[in-house]
């Protein structure tokens, strides 16, 4: 009766099976009609509905970022000017943030996967699961109204008093499409936590969880905590411009900088969910790419816990700076550092999970291990800016720049692509052209590399970031940059490609065509409608690579150790 | 000199790392040094692991399964904590740094900056004034005394290494000892509206004398503290202080007694001190006085508002007329003031902090044709 | 939370209150909970802990506004002293009688849902509603209009002091000179006060409404609301918007 993460029924070597099709009874054939999809509660189909809509957004924050790279091509600034350059990172900030990475991994992979992963028939909330793709729709379709109407020009930060009292863009409706959004990931947040406390399926401990759920849990921490205070944050700015009485008006009395500790308050907790989830796919590629149990499960959970909590005390670190207090900035400063240390103990242990394993550098492993490269420096740069003398220097340049596309391009965006081609046979069924996929991976790695190393050099001499014109002798480092920027855009093209390709012409990729441990693999790609034809009872600890192995070699399989 | 500064960008037309002009700044960088030396051992250590991992444990053929490597605690606590220990290196020295850095010098120089979209308008002590550009002498620590008349800007130099938010409604404070003779940029650091990039403009290093030539070269506007006592007949504060009001000798510098929220509490008058008790007098009462004094809030400008702030400071100094004498004190400014004889500068005095119609910069047309990170020689 | 869940044994999450044979199959037979559901407790247990960090949620939204407005009452002391007298005290004393009201008459609707009275439930329910469109009604057309009257809505930014209510006059003769700086302390007060107002009506609007649909489709449609949480989830909600007026008053 049991079913077990391992089961010799899914084996990969059916996956091989020339012979074999699609499954006619899966989600995506449950309906086919425009309405089936605008109306379904199915977490698969919002996943997809999900990775449909933020695709369209990177695109579009990808655009304002070509024509950002091309400005910059020169010192002289005479492209778009210095009014539409600053539309544009505002545009390219928030597209970027709000309306892609944030609900890249958890809204796409984490709505497909964390139900079948904990061996669940749906979400616990589905239909509030539909509210939250509609609200993000919604904020979405706000921000491009925003754009059609001649956009707005704060900067993602929307700091005061410049947003609330000396802006004449379209603050007030870019407010509206942020906070719709933000409550779409409350949502998504709530879902998730309900359902990994509620419904896990017999024998699903919380111990046995892939770590993939327990980054998506740690994240859904976060939004659900942080998300309301930006809410407010915002509100508060709507209010004062459209009420000006002077909250963030010094003039009236007002202080410019409260909406700065509102706004990092959540924005800092926000970065977090901007990898931990990213995180959480690495956990799974590695582990499946080298064929072994991953190093350190329970340190890989709790540092994910200890991420997503110590994440709310160090907002400050954005502001030292402003003027705040030496002691106060000391206390954000050492937290900081508090916080790199779960980081590393990551870091390592997905190394030592390679450690005498059978690596293969499919393309998801080739991701994952970019991912880990580009990240490191990204964190490491990152305690240069937490270094509170460092910082005076470093901040508002282009070595903050260069820094977070390190963790959130370089890291996240990484991670959610590595997920991506991973999960993309259980998704569709069918598998992508390999040649060009892991083109795709090296073009990325090298392009990333090219357009923002040279802005920690370009930083670290001093070039202010937000300036549309710099001086002479900063231009060759950033040319070299926009030089890059083409190399990383063909690198995200590619899988446009012979992803869609692959729909129709792809090699039908069968239940388990990574030979991976994992629950999601022992139901057929896609999978059903209710993800399982049976619940499945667990009796294995995750990533139970030994019981493979054991199975594979004809030798018994290890006891588990009981719980 | 410009011509020979052309020539220099093409034969070097880009650094990798910015000159070094202030005494702080070799101490940033060491610093500097020290992350990057342990953040290129990381990386080194990351990427050499993955490399060797990848080539060692290379899939053979596809019928291999590795045994299992169980969990070892030493490993994790290893890496748990000499992580730790190296980032707390790095907080301490940072922090360091950063208190040493926040703490101004006593005997610093002091000079009024005000920023406003986008321009910085700079006055010194001397009176004379200068837009998008700060004259300072090598060797003595200059203290900056910031202040916003519409958003957050951030005066950033970073031949310097040292930046700071300039706020409205607030005084902010930096200092530096600019240690090289040179040119260098002046940023505006932090976004501010539509030609944030054009709010730059240059710092001009100079020896101690040059510097003073230059100070009373040219219009020299009437010292601040001058202009300052002027208006504090025009504004008819002299008529309470001194008699309902207190005496305002003895103030800048010391702690004083004052109630706010109806609790007594002790603070220091410092620059933002009188700053709040001239624009918001009722946020903290000197104890033992009526809440009479009418708030000025709006009615001064923040030039008007550095005047008679520097005039109520001179007031201590023994050296002017008002003085009393008293015995020098750390934060008391006639050390710190380069005052020129007030009679040798005369000029027209227009405001020139008047919101300028010429202020406003074109885009990228704000640079300085020789302005540069090298130092002109 | 994490406790009650992790502390089941293995392989049983639930197995206690659903047939085994339900772990093994998806066919519904029993209609009592929702397709993703294995049994109605599962789903019970579900509702309550996604109402709870629904209400987490909420706290940290209402701890914002609370956070920036005690920062500015300790900064502008003066101005929010002033501010509070023009609150008009008698309308706020009997709306918080009225919610406190609601708050039992809702707590009688969850006991009633306990005891399998359906129509306790509807009753005490309906009563709720009534108990809180009476606070909302009281808001719109007693203070808010009142103080719209005075000029104290930050949309109708004018400051008038001839109208101040007599009480405030008596009590501050010196207000209508007071400076600039706090006649905008007061704004920022006022401000402050409908922002956090009007979200906590809009709640009590929201919740009205909620109440109104469950007692319809419990009444007319027959919906068997006492054998849900439905009704104590409810009174969770309901409870937490009336300490958040508590707060705020
Ligand atoms: C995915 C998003 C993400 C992530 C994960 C991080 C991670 C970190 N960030 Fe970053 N950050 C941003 C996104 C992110 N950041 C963004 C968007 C901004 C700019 C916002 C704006 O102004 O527009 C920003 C800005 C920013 C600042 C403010 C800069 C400024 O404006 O002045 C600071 C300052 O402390 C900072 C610090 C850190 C630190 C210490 C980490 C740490 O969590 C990193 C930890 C990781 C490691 C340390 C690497 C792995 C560890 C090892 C290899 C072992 C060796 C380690 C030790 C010796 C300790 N970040
Ligand atoms: C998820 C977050 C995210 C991502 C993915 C990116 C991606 C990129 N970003 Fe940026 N960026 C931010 C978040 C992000 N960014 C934020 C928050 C800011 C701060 C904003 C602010 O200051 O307010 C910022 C600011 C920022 C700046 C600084 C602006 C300034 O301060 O003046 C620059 C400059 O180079 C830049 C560049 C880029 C580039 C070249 C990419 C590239 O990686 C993008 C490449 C992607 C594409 C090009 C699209 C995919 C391509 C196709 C589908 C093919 C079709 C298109 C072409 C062929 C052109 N970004
Ligand atoms: C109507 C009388 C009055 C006028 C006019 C007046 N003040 Fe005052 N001032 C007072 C009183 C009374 C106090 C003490 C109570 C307090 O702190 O508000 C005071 C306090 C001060 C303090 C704090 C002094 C300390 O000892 O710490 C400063 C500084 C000050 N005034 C500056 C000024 C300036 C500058 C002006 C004119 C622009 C001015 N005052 C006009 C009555 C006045
Ligand atoms: Cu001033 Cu940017
Ligand atoms: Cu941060």
């Amino acid at each position: 009766m049991t079913t077990v993460p391992y089961n010799p029924a899914f084996d990969d070597a059916k996956s091989r099976d020339p012979e074999q099709t699609i499954p006619a009874d899966n989600y995506l054939s449950a309906g086919h009609t425009i309405r089936s999809w605008l109306l379904t509660v199915d977490h698969k189909r919002i996943g997809i509905l999900y990775l449909i809509s933020i695709t369209f957004f990177f695109i579009l924050g990808g655009l304002a970022a070509t024509l950002m790279r091309l400005e910059l091509a020169t010192p002289k600034g005479d492209l778009v000017g210095a009014e539409n350059y600053n539309k544009l990172f505002t545009t390219h900030g928030v597209t970027m943030i709000f309306f892609f990475l944030v609900p890249s991994v958890p809204a796409v992979l984490g709505n497909f996967l964390v139900p079948i992963m904990i061996g669940a028939r749906d979400l616990a909330f589905p239909r509030i699961n539909l509210l939250s793709w509609y609200l993000y729709v919604f904020g979405g379709m706000t921000a491009i109204i925003v754009m059609a109407m001649g956009g707005v020009d704060t900067g993602w930060t929307f700091y005061t008093p410049y947003s609330s009292t000396f802006s004449n863009s379209n603050v007030v409706l870019s407010i509206v499409g942020i906070f719709v959004a933000g409550f779409s990931s409350i949502f998504t947040g709530l879902n998730f936590i309900v359902t990994v406390h509620t419904m896990r399926c017999p024998g699903m401990t919380w111990f046995r969880m892939p770590l993939f759920v327990w980054a998506n849990y740690a994240t859904s921490l976060i939004m659900i905590l942080g998300t309301p205070v930006v809410a407010i944050a915002m509100l508060l700015v709507l209010a004062e411009r459209l009420a000006g009485v002077g909250i963030f008006d010094p003039r009236l009395g007002g202080d410019p900088l409260l909406f700065q500790h509102l706004f990092w308050f959540y924005s800092h907790p926000a970065v977090y969910i901007m990898i931990l989830p990213g995180f959480g796919v690495i956990s799974e590629v590695i582990t499946c790419f080298s064929r072994k149990k991953v190093f350190g499960y329970s340190f890989i959970a709790f540092s994910s816990l200890a991420i997503a909590l110590i994440g709310f005390l160090v907002w400050g670190h954005h502001m030292f700076v402003t003027g705040l207090s030496t002691y106060g900035g000391m206390v954000f400063s050492l937290l900081s550092f508090l916080i790199a240390v779960p980081t590393a103990i990551k870091i390592f242990n997905w190394i030592g999970t390679m450690y005498k394993g059978s690596i293969s550098l499919d393309t998801p492993m080739l991701y994952a291990l970019g991912f880990i490269g580009l990240f490191t420096i990204g964190g490491l740069t990152g305690l240069f800016l937490s270094t509170m003398a460092m910082d005076v220097h470093l901040t508002d340049t282009y070595f903050v720049v260069a820094h977070f596309h390190y963790v959130m391009v370089g890291g996240m965006v990484t991670a959610y692509l590595a997920g991506i081609h991973f999960w993309w046979p259980k998704m569709t069924g069918r598998m992508y052209n390999e040649y060009w996929s892991r083109m795709s991976a090296l073009l990325v790695f090298i392009g990333f590399n090219a357009t923002f190393f040279p802005q920690f050099i370009v930083g670290y001499m001093g070039m202010p970031r937000r300036y549309h014109a710099y001086p002479e002798e900063f231009q060759l480092l950033n040319v070299l940059s926009s030089a890059g920027a083409s190399i990383l855009a063909i690198g995200f093209a590619l899988p446009l490609f012979y992803l869609l390709h692959s729909l129709k012409f792809g090699k039908i990729a069968g239940p388990n065509p990574w030979g991976a441990a994992g629950l999601e693999w022992q139901t057929t790609s896609p999978p059903p409608t209710f993800n399982f034809d049976e619940t499945p009872v667990v009796t294995q600890e995750a990533y139970a690579y030994e019981d493979i192995r054991a199975d594979k070699l004809g030798i018994p399989r290890p006891t588990t150790p009981s719980h | 000199m410009m011509s020979v500064l052309a020539q220099f960008e093409k034969i070097e037309p880009f650094r990798l790392f910015p000159k070094q002009a202030s005494g702080i700044a070799s101490e940033v960088d060491a610093l500097y040094f020290f992350l990057l030396a342990v953040s290129a051992f990381f990386t080194i250590l990351i990427f050499g692991l993955l490399i060797l991992f990848v080539v060692k444990f290379r899939r053979k053929h596809d019928d291999e399964y590795p045994e299992a490597v169980p969990t070892d605690m030493r490993l994790e606590l290893t890496w748990t904590f000499i992580p730790l220990l190296i980032s707390l290196v790095m907080f301490f020295w940072g922090a360091k740094l950063y208190v040493k850095m926040s703490q101004i010098p006593p005997g610093a120089m002091e000079i009024a900056v005000t920023g406003k979209q986008w321009m910085w308008n700079i006055q010194h002590q001397s009176g004379k004034r200068e837009k998008n550009e700060l004259h300072v002498p090598t060797g003595r620590p200059v203290k900056l005394r910031m202040t916003s008349e519409d958003v957050i800007h951030d005066f950033s130099i970073p031949a310097f290494r040292v930046k700071h938010d300039v706020v409205p409604g607030r005084y902010t404070e930096m200092w530096f000892t600019p240690t090289e003779p040179g040119t260098y940029y002046l940023f505006c650091a932090e976004y501010c509206g539509a030609f944030h990039s054009g709010m730059v403009g240059r710092v001009v290093v100079q020896d101690p004398q040059e510097y003073a030539a230059w100070l009373t070269n040219g219009i020299v506007d009437e010292p601040p503290h001058l202009a300052g006592a002027k208006l504090f007949t025009q504004y008819s504060c002299i008529t309470c202080h001194g008699q309902q009001g207190p005496t305002l000798q003895r103030t800048y510098g010391n702690i004083r007694k004052v109630v706010r929220d109806g609790k007594v509490i002790e603070v220091l008058a410092d620059d933002s001190y009188l700053r709040r008790a001239i624009l918001n007098p009722q946020y903290e009462l000197v104890e033992g006085y009526a809440p009479l004094m009418p708030t000025y809030q709006g009615q001064l400008s923040e030039d008007a508002v550095n005047q008679l702030i520097a005039y109520i400071k001179s007031l201590d100094d023994p050296t002017s007329s008002r003085g009393e004498g008293r015995p020098v004190d750390a934060a008391r400014p006639p050390a710190n003031v380069l005052l020129p004889d007030p009679n040798v500068v005369t000029g027209p005095r227009e405001n020139p902090m008047k919101p300028s119609e010429d202020g406003v910069a074109a885009p990228g047309a704000g640079y300085p044709a020789d302005a540069t990170t090298q130092p002109v020689k | 939370m994490s406790e009650h869940a992790a502390s089941h044994p293995p392989h049983t999450p639930f197995t206690q209150h659903g047939t085994p044979a339900h772990a093994t199959t998806h066919v519904h037979d029993d209609h009592d909970h929702a397709h993703q559901f294995d049994d109605a407790v599962q789903q019970y247990d579900a509702t309550s802990l996604g109402m709870w960090a629904f209400l987490a949620t909420e706290v940290l939204f209402f701890g914002g506004v609370f956070t920036a407005y005690i920062i500015y009452r300790n900064e502008f002391y003066e101005g929010y002293n002033i501010a509070s007298h023009f609150l008009n005290k008698w309308v706020g004393f009997a709306n918080t009688g009225v919610l406190l009201c609601s708050s039992f008459t809702a707590a009688m609707s969850v006991r009633a849902s306990h005891m399998g009275n359906r129509k306790g439930v509807v009753n005490w329910m309906f009563l709720t509603a009534i108990l809180g469109s009476t606070f909302v009604g009281l808001k719109l057309s007693l203070e808010y209009t009142h103080e719209w009257h005075l000029g104290l809505v930050p949309l109708n930014n004018v400051w008038n002091p001839d109208l101040w209510i007599p009480e405030a006059q008596t009590l501050m003769p010196t207000l209508g000179d007071v400076n600039p700086v706090v006649q905008n302390q007061v704004r920022i007060f006022f401000l402050f006060y409908f922002i956090m107002t009007m979200i906590h009506a809009l709640h009590m609007v929201i919740g009205v409404v909620m109440m109104l649909w469950i007692c319809f489709r419990a009444k007319f449609l027959n919906w068997p609301v006492e054998k849900t949480n439905m009704t104590e989830m409810f009174g969770l909600y309901w409870h937490f918007v009336d300490i958040v007026w508590i707060f705020l008053f």
